[in-house]
């Protein structure tokens, strides 16, 4: 790496892990000098020090999370690409289907996710599935509408050289569908992270094999504040791990040519 | 190739009024390797017209033929090429890897693409630029290379649908400089629709004058000049007088006589 990039990055990671030291500076001294009752709120030197005592409990819950996380995750980006290119494929094929996906919006996942216990037990199958439900509308939703974006003059190109549907797709439709796919992938990333949280909520797996939403549960019926704290911060950090990933993805597939990744 | 339109017809129906008649009846009989301007009022339906020609839209009456062959629905004649207002170079390829698509689209052998897509460039004065992303190209730029991008599958009509209307005065006269030596070279058909006067002095053999919609053929001219088309016929006098006609022409079109 070279001077300058050192420099970009610092540049860069600078700003939020200031505002992360401060924040939680002014809370911890918050805390020591008003000392509220612990059950009702605890400092970040007392959900450290729990979260260390208890790292091996939390790594293996976060293990769990993540993977029905990355389940849903990479179904929703598979399912949603595939059905968003179906449904641009045809105007009544659209009309048939996408009030439908809406609903995928709009149900509460707590109220399905005991329909998903019966049907495939309680478990990262059924938690996975949850992480899937839940983000699964703005990826097909976007890639609709990065598709149906494309100029107009772009598709009769393509028309006049006698393409066939497959190349459209390939060498146009999903290629120029590119930014706004994954801007519906970003949504989606953060969302699957809520969806699989909540989810095991129901869901999830009790025992040696539970996740941090079992975790979430467990610590709040017992008063444990850190371990709570802990969990959720732990939930936080894989949901901004999520966006990361889809953010470098994305600048990988644009810097070269799309505006929203190019360096100011 | 000729093209051949004869009492064409074009309507559009919009829900909300009357449907439009836009096309008129239109004949026009264009020999091989003419160059023709499409001239008029704005909205007057010539790229209607090229659109047509180009079977990106059917006719309610009469009939296009292209190379003698009467053009089907959504058939779209073989050696044509398209140059839309725009450049519309795929945002995602680099400046060869849009001139070499035509040839990937048509199945030109692999060999052949790379060294056909170069040589087109080097033709358009952008050979050195040709690895970079259309972004980072000026608007004359991307327009030599949608150029170079029509031209590549060596085209025997050449469409061209106001391409130089956003470009200024100098980019656009050394584009127009371009066209008319690659057409004094290659000798393809062109249509070409404009709304400059002196781009369709500098460039067309003949000029054809429509009126408003519904479009009629007002006025259909021979463009001839002795010796070559070069910078200095801008400064002729007989250049003036042919765009001083041409405005007395469209005038008449956009009184609606």
């Amino acid at each position: 790496m070279t001077a300058r990039r050192a420099r970009d990055l610092a540049g860069r990671l600078a700003p939020p892990l200031c505002t992360a030291v401060v924040g939680l500076g002014l809370w911890e001294l918050w805390v020591r000098w008003t000392d509220p009752p612990r059950f009702l709120f605890c400092a970040p030197s007392e959900i450290v020090r729990d979260a260390i005592a208890r790292a091996g409990e939390l790594a293996m819950a976060t293990w769990k999370t993540t993977v029905a996380v990355a389940w849903g995750f990479a179904l929703s980006a598979v399912v949603g690409v595939a059905v968003g290119v179906a449904l641009s494929s045809s105007r009544l094929l659209e009309r048939a289907l996408y009030p439908y996906t809406v609903i995928l919006q709009t149900v509460p996942l707590v109220a399905i996710a005991p329909m998903l216990v019966i049907w495939l037990h309680a478990g990262v199958q059924a938690v996975s599935v949850c992480a899937f439900i839940v983000s699964l509308f703005p990826v097909i939703t976007n890639t609709l509408s990065g598709i149906r974006s494309i100029p107009r003059p772009q598709v009769e190109l393509f028309w006049l050289y006698g393409a066939r549907p497959l190349a459209v797709l390939t060498k146009l439709k999903l290629p120029g569908a590119v930014p706004s796919i994954m801007a519906g992938l970003r949504i989606a990333a953060g969302l699957a992270v809520i969806g699989a949280v909540v989810g095991e909520f129901v869901a999830g797996e009790l025992g040696a094999d539970r996740g941090l939403g079992i975790v979430v549960v467990v610590a709040a019926k017992q008063g444990e504040l850190p371990m709570l704290f802990a969990a959720v911060a732990l939930a936080s950090a894989l949901g901004i791990a999520m966006v990361g990933a889809v953010n470098a993805a994305a600048y990988f597939l644009m810097y070269r040519w799309h505006v929203s990744e190019r360096p100011d | 190739m000729p093209v051949h339109v004869s009492g064409v017809v074009r309507r559009f129906t919009s829900q909300a009024s009357e449907p439009v008649e836009v096309l008129a009846g239109i004949d026009l009989e264009v020999p091989a390797s003419q160059f023709v301007a499409l001239l008029g009022p704005s909205g007057c339906g010539k790229s209607t017209l090229l659109r047509l020609v180009a079977g990106l839209d059917a006719p309610d009456g009469g009939a296009v033929m292209v190379d003698g062959r009467p053009l089907r629905r959504r058939e779209h004649p073989e050696a044509l090429a398209f140059v839309f207002q725009e450049a519309h170079l795929l945002p995602w390829r680099t400046l060869i890897g849009n001139v070499i698509l035509p040839l990937e689209l048509r199945g030109t052998p692999h060999g052949e693409r790379r060294d056909r897509a170069l040589h087109m460039l080097e033709r358009v004065g952008l050979a050195d630029a040709r690895d970079r992303y259309p972004a980072q190209l000026s608007g004359g730029m991307q327009l030599r290379g949608s150029l170079a991008r029509a031209l590549v599958t060596e085209p025997r009509l050449l469409l061209l649908d106001e391409p130089f209307a956003a470009l200024d005065e100098i980019t656009r006269q050394r584009l127009d400089a371009l066209i008319h030596e690659l057409w004094r070279e290659r000798q393809f058909t062109a249509l070409f629709v404009t709304h400059s006067l002196r781009e369709a002095v500098f460039l067309a053999q003949r000029a054809v004058m429509f009126s408003h919609r519904p479009a009629r053929v007002v006025a259909d001219r021979a463009i001839e000049f002795a010796g070559e088309r070069g910078a200095e016929l801008r400064g002729l006098p007989a250049y003036h007088e042919r765009v001083e006609q041409l405005y007395q022409d469209l005038l008449v079109a956009e009184a609606g006589a």
